[in-house]
């Protein structure tokens, strides 16, 4: 009986050792997350304008690589070899935590759906997506020239890591423009950062024109275009910066032909509370001025204070002005003059925006 | 010289004189009856046989009589099939000697075929199960394969098509291909069927159902052409050893069946008849009439934009409410779904003694589908005879010859897709009627199809007893089957023109066999056992089409061809084959005292589906077996009434590519110099290296008898290894040809089978129950793919519209899906991420346009690489398409009352468990809510659609929903944006477990001498239901009615409920 079981205790035993953990027995291979040999970026140079949140979404193709991923830029260099590590040095910028909608009521109200982050300046994301903030500026970066020798390119690798393995994806470049920091910008050279003109080196200046609809030039009586020339008109839009301020306001001013300010209340139809999104508006007979969040449009979903309101679902890139007033016109047909404007602004600061009608007033009394 | 020739006349004088040399003793006359040890009855046809070799002497006549003339003191055996055999020594002088036989349960004793050769299960070591002709009567069936759910542990049998005539799929031990055709749902796994070998002729049952749902023809595999009351047995061997020599084409596994023989001196007529009533499953509910309408205007006016409002009044169907043509309440489903009424009859008669005998079997089987216009009626004769003039010398004999037809409304079978588009139109539309037909409705119902297989087998064998022990056999067998289908739409079903279809095809298979078999025995301690053997087959197959877009009217239904401009011609299809096949097999079997057991076989196999380089492959396998119950040490336990452990390791091989896969193909190519040339076709290059498949096998397994009978246990763990799976790669754009079919892909199968069975009751007892419960687990792993695609290749589908792509990846369950992760749904707007980045809404498809930004009440989906960007870089393998654990039970509960009449109760059901299915039923009932407008073809109003309420879904009906999983349905607006019902998501993957009773049989067997009153020999009478009922936590309709990759699409064939009334009489 002893022996009984003895033997069966053994066989057992030797059954369990036969019967279990047959995944390891056969040497099967274990799943890893799939990492291809062909994933790629679609794009490989990026030319950014400095100054500004730069985002290329979209552009790494994993080629079904499992993801999550992570991803690093290493190898940061220049064309020559040296370092150009100071590229990915963290600097404080913006990021956003909740949506903006465009009905905030203050600019600490927009404040408080975005926050203060340290991120390096060149990032990239775990989608591989590249990310060039505001905060790379021409400090750091040489902006390109209309020639770009190689020993000034910024190169950097990208490594793709998951348990897959390791990959590197190498030779991706930066040749940033310099900032230009507001749109229209016609009027500064994207290579020099000077006035613009019309040809290298020439004197003809580059101007910004806003869009004028329905204006009669006084005492022409005819109508008033933005870039009519001559009799016909010319208006200038300038985009600069106020000194002094909190560095969060934008005002609004028309110049008449002499260079003496307009009162805007002239425009006598706007829609001061629907300009832009701002607040404590200050209308003097000179400009009207409003606290504001930078950049303008803060982010780039549409509200009705951009270019084609809410329904223009594929736009919020730009802001859109318009200024309107109404007067009696020949036969008392009510008539409206329209001066409106698209644009955006990427720096912070204290800006105004100016129509300049410069060599011919627009018409508001009635005839 | 002359010494040899002396010495070799000894030898055989010894050996064919040896009997006579025994010495003479007084003959005795003994008679008796011979009993039934569970009903009592007496017994008809029992074999009375003395003598060693055993001599079969008589059978038992029609009372249970014998009377045999026998040695004094001999010893008679009784032997009957399926009942233990009786070995009883006379005493001298003894002249009655009456018997009562039992029914043998004993799964050791059961004989099993390996390699064509009968040999007890005790002596044999491969793994293989047995399932009785009796288990697969009771509930008529077209295809006897269904009736095998669920029996036997890891043959995985799925019931996915209701459709008359067609099968399921069926798959012995996990997947043995990646291989899958076409998309969406109709994604089709290549069958890997495994090989049926019916009375010994080799039968491949994937033949109609190769080439995916969209074939050609009539589409019934041979399989269902056996009428199941003609079988006795069935017989499944899983491992290497036991299918080692059906090596070319046995690598799936081999199922063998046997006919019934011929058993009974006197002739037999006996009848069964099955009425039956097909019923339709519960199909889904759908709202009608107004409240239809009033649900789309409700979406239009909650969330339709704003020019959707103004559509509305240029929708009549939604604005014109009093006019009488979308003023109904439809049932369209109804227009298609009926219960059908069917019978099914079957005449056998068989005779005959030890020296002839004879079966004839034949039968009649109508089955009418629930889909109107869709049936299978089958025809079939089949007879057999037995004979052996001497001892030495016998020959068998078959012919089979069956005829199906099968009506296919205007689906291919497998698939309804007319009726599936009909059944979603809006119930506001005006049924077919008298007055108003609907052309779709009419191709459904009218269209006319005559097809069918017919089918004709035989089969010869004839056997020589060289010496005792040393057998020849030779067997020929061959097979023609003729497909054929013709179908005709009329012009009223077709755009106003009629169509027509026709088919023909034809298969043949020639094949021969010849053995040589020898079996020594010395001292009673070792036995020896060699079967030598050679095959062939010579197999040909080729079938075309030509069709006629438009004939001339209705009633020119043919001879084809009065236009060429709208004939479409057609021709050869690709699925033409010319296969031979060549194997040689030896197979040797020792064993000490039945004690120890070693198997050894060793098969070359030479096709020509291999490419040329390499036409034979070698194929061994080796097999041991320890009988440990008949140690010492064993014998003396009571309960142990056998015990054995296995072991073994082989391998086999099956030819799969084409002949354009080795050769490539050749086609017409243009003019040159005004002669017609032939050309290489620069798809597919050719590749003479092509291998078959090559599956290797390794099992052990242990089979324990215990407590006398009342429990049998029998657990197998095995490893199962794919290689050389064919597998196409895409070439490089800048070599000539563009695919290129290689041998590149492997997967491995690992798993365990248990199977327990279990007679509590005493034998005596007059309730006789027992209960039997099986399980497999299998894992399958992808462990190759071809070089260059370094661990993961996906399938995408992107034409069919469902986009859900399958995934194969390296260590990993071989064909997993490739889909979006859903996670919930958005309680509100403010729960939606935002890009810190850009501070943009998480969107889908792209970061442009505002309206992607998903919102509260869309459905929450994985961003898993973290850009704030729904698109197919989110993608996930998920899931595994294939079930991991199947099996079944069953309990069956007699009683024998009295008077001897038995009652007797069968209840089988299945289960599968862990899998993943695609539920793209409920994805398609959502849909049907995206488009209220019933918006086709930028046409408004001109497809409406039904609606099926949903508010039985956990949907999100506004902020606080939050543990909602289905998104807000009814925003067809945003979900146009959102596409929260997508097919490609985690949503629709649901648990694919179920259980499911399969069967119930109530059945009562009238006493014999009741049914001797009326001048019958045996009357039994059954009552049964199938599909009875099926428990899942899956919400689509049935977890079983999905494709062989796990997709649940609504346009396959509803499996019925099925009620049975028969009766077996035996005259």
């Amino acid at each position: 009986m002893y022996n009984i079981l003895k033997y069966r205790v053994v066989l057992f035993l030797a059954m369990i050792i036969a019967f279990s953990g047959c995944r390891k027995i056969f040497d099967l291979p274990e799943e890893k997350d799939y990492l291809s040999t062909k994933m790629t970026y679609a794009m490989t140079e990026f030319s950014p304008t400095l100054g500004r949140l730069n985002l290329y979404q979209g552009i790494f193709n994993p080629d079904n690589s499992s993801a999550p991923m992570t991803f690093e830029i290493v190898n940061a260099r220049f064309g020559d070899g040296r370092s150009a590590e100071d590229m990915l040095a963290k600097k404080p910028v913006l990021v956003w935590t909740q949506e903006y909608t465009g009905n905030e009521k203050s600019v600490a109200e927009i404040d408080a759906k975005r926050k203060i982050e340290e991120r390096p300046m060149l990032e990239v994301r775990p989608s591989g997506d590249i990310i060039l903030w505001p905060s790379a500026t021409s400090e750091v970066f040489k902006p390109r020239d209309s020639v770009t020798y190689p020993q000034d390119i910024r190169y950097f690798d990208v490594k793709v890591k998951n348990s897959g393995g390791t990959r590197i994806i190498k030779n991706l470049s930066v040749i940033p423009y310099r900032e230009i920091p507001y749109f229209p910008a016609e009027d500064i050279n994207k290579f020099t950062g000077k006035p613009n003109t019309t040809t290298p080196n020439g004197t003809a200046l580059q101007h910004n024109y806003p869009n004028i609809s329905g204006m009669k030039g006084e005492g022409t009586n005819d109508d008033l275009f933005a870039n009519g020339g001559g009799l016909k008109g010319v208006v200038y839009t300038y985009i600069r910066k106020v000194p002094g301020g909190t560095g969060n306001s934008l005002r609004f001013k028309f110049l008449n032909k002499d260079s003496v300010a307009i009162n805007p209340a002239k425009f006598n139809e706007t829609k001061w509370d629907q300009l832009v999104h701002g607040f404590n508006m200050e209308r003097t007979s000179e400009y009207v001025k409003f606290d504001v969040a930078y950049p303008i449009p803060v982010a780039r979903i549409p509200t009705r204070f951009t270019a084609g309101g809410i329904t223009n679902t594929l736009g919020g890139s730009t802001a859109y002005v318009e200024f309107v007033y109404s007067r009696r016109g020949f036969g008392g047909a009510r008539e409206q003059g329209v001066i409106s404007q698209q644009f955006a602004i990427y720096e912070k600061g204290d800006w105004e925006i100016v129509f300049h009608f410069k060599t011919v007033n627009p018409k508001f009394e009635d005839e | 010289m002359r010494k040899q020739v002396i010495l070799l006349s000894i030898f055989f004088s010894c050996i064919f004189l040896c009997k006579d040399l025994v010495a003479q003793t007084k003959k005795v006359t003994v008679s008796g009856t011979v009993k039934d040890g569970g009903s009592n009855d007496t017994m008809v046809g029992v074999s009375v046989a003395t003598g060693k070799p055993l001599k079969v002497l008589t059978q038992t006549d029609s009372k249970g009589h014998y009377s045999v003339s026998v040695d004094d003191g001999a010893t008679l055996v009784f032997t009957y099939v399926s009942y233990g055999t009786k070995t009883i020594k006379l005493n001298a002088g003894q002249t009655t000697l009456n018997v009562t036989l039992k029914e043998d349960n004993k799964t050791m004793e059961e004989v099993v075929i390996r390699g064509y050769q009968k040999r007890t299960r005790e002596v044999t070591t491969g793994s293989s199960f047995i399932v009785s002709g009796k288990e697969v009567q009771d509930v008529p069936v077209s295809n006897v394969e269904q009736l095998l759910q669920g029996k036997v542990a890891g043959l995985n049998i799925q019931l996915n098509t209701g459709a008359p005539g067609l099968r399921g799929t069926i798959n012995i031990r996990g997947l043995s291909t990646i291989s899958t055709t076409g998309s969406g749902n109709e994604t089709f796994l290549q069958p890997t069927s495994p090989l049926y070998v019916i009375d010994g002729v080799p039968m491949d049952a994937d033949k109609a159902s190769e080439y995916g749902f969209q074939q050609q023809g009539p589409g019934v595999s041979p399989i269902s052409l056996i009428p199941q009351e003609d079988i006795a047995s069935i017989e499944v061997l899983k491992d290497a050893t036991a299918t080692a020599l059906y090596g070319s084409r046995g690598a799936y596994g081999v199922i063998l069946i046997q006919t019934v023989r011929g058993n009974s001196a006197v002739p037999r007529i006996r009848y069964t008849g099955n009425f039956y009533m097909n019923a339709i499953p519960k199909l889904r509910s759908i709202l009608g009439g107004n409240a239809e309408r009033e649900l789309k205007l409700y979406q239009i006016n909650t969330y339709g934009r704003f020019r959707d409002q103004y559509m509305v009044s240029n929708t009549p169907f939604l604005a014109d409410s009093l006019n009488p043509y979308y003023n109904n309440s439809t049932d369209w489903q109804g227009v298609f779904y009926q219960n059908t009424y069917n019978q099914t009859h079957n005449v056998q008669l068989d005779g005959g003694d030890t020296k002839f005998s004879y079966k004839t079997n034949l039968s009649y089987f109508s089955d009418k589908g629930i889909i109107k216009n869709t049936g299978f009626d089958r025809y079939s004769l089949n007879m057999n005879m037995d004979y052996k003039p001497t001892e030495r010398i016998s020959f068998f004999g078959s012919i089979r010859g069956n005829v199906g037809k099968i009506k296919k409304a205007n689906g291919v079978g497998l698939l309804q897709t007319g009726v599936a588009a009909d059944g979603q139109k809006s119930s506001l539309l005006p049924g077919p009627s008298f007055f108003q037909a609907t052309s779709s409705v009419l191709s459904a119902l009218q269209t006319n199809t005559d097809a069918g297989p017919k089918n004709l087998n035989t089969y010869i064998e004839g056997r020589y007893e060289l010496i005792p022990g040393l057998n020849l056999t030779s067997a020929a067998s061959y097979d023609y089957n003729v497909d054929t289908e013709d179908t005709f739409t009329p012009a009223a079903a077709n755009d106003q023109f009629a169509k027509i279809y026709s088919f023909y095809g034809y298969t043949s298979q020639l094949y021969n066999r010849n053995n040589v078999s020898y079996t020594r025995s010395l001292n009673e301690k070792h036995n020896f056992f060699l079967n030598l053997f050679s095959e062939m087959y010579i197999k040909k197959g080729q079938s075309s089409i030509t069709r006629l877009e438009r004939s001339p009217n209705d009633q020119f239904q043919g001879p084809l061809g009065y236009d060429g401009y709208y004939s479409r011609g057609g021709g050869i299809l690709t699925s033409f084959y010319d296969q031979n096949q060549i194997s040689f097999a030896a197979a040797f079997t020792y064993d000490f005292e039945k004690k120890y057991i070693f198997d050894l076989t060793y098969r070359i196999d030479g096709t020509s589906n291999n490419g040329n380089k390499e036409p034979y492959s070698k194929n061994p396998s080796v097999g041991l077996k320890w009988n440990f119950n008949k140690e010492n040490w064993l014998k003396d336990l009571k309960w142990l009434n056998y015990g054995d452990i296995r072991v073994t390791a082989g391998r086999n091989i099956f030819p799969v590519g084409n002949l354009i896969d080795i050769y490539g193909k050749y086609i017409p190519r243009g003019f040159y110099n005004n002669n017609p040339r032939v050309g290489i076709d620069y798809e597919y290059v050719p590749n003479p290296l092509l291998r078959p498949k090559k599956v290797t096998q390794f099992n052990l397994g242990f089979d324990l008898g215990l407590f006398n009978g009342k429990l049998d246990v029998i657990f197998d763990t095995y490893y199962k290894k794919v290689d050389n799976e064919l597998f196409v790669s895409q070439l490089s754009n800048t070599l000539a040809f563009s695919k290129y079919t290689s041998n590149d892909a492997a997967l491995a199968n690992y798993g365990y089978e248990l199977s327990f069975t279990s007679r509590p009751l005493a034998k005596d007892s007059k309730f006789n129950w027992t209960i039997s419960v099986n399980g497999a687990w299998n894992n399958d792993v992808l462990t190759k793919l071809p070089e260059e695609y370094n661990g993961q290749f996906i399938e995408f589908d992107f034409n069919s519209g469902y986009s859900q792509h399958l995934a194969k990846r390296i260590g990993r369950n071989s064909l997993a899906n490739y889909l979006y992760v859903n996670q919930g749904v958005y309680d509100s707007t403010n729960d939606v991420p935002i890009d810190p980045v850009t501070g943009l809404r998480y969107r889908n498809n792209d970061s442009g346009d505002f309206l992607n930004s998903f919102q509260g009440g869309d459905a929450r989906f994985y961003d898993a690489n973290g850009d704030y960007v729904l698109d197919s870089r989110d993608l996930q393998v998920v899931g595994n398409t294939q079930p991991v654990l199947t099996g079944g039970m069953s309990n069956t509960l007699s009683y024998t009352m009295p008077s001897g009449s038995t009652l007797s109760l069968n209840i089988y059901a299945t289960y599968t468990a862990k899998r993943s299915i695609l539920n793209n039923a409920l994805a398609d009932r959502l849909r049907l809510l995206n488009n209220p407008f019933g918006i086709k073809d930028g046409v408004y109003g001109k497809n409406p659609l039904t609606v099926v309420p949903v508010n039985d879904l956990n949907m999100w009906t506004g902020p606080g929903s939050t543990n909602a999983r289905f998104a807000n349905a009814y925003d067809y607006a945003h979900n146009a944006f959102a596409n929260n019902y997508r097919y490609e998501q985690t949503l629709w993957m649901e648990t694919g477990s179920y259980f499911k009773i399969n069967q119930i049989t109530l059945s009562y067997s009238f006493a014999k001498k009741m049914a001797r009153r009326i001048g019958l020999n045996n009357i039994r009478t059954f009552l049964s239901a199938s599909n009875i009922v099926t428990f899942s936590p899956y919400t689509g309709p049935n977890p079983e009615g999905v494709t062989a990759i796990g997709r649940d699409g609504s346009n396959g064939y509803p499996v019925p409920r099925v009620y049975n009334l028969g009766f077996n009489v035996e005259f």
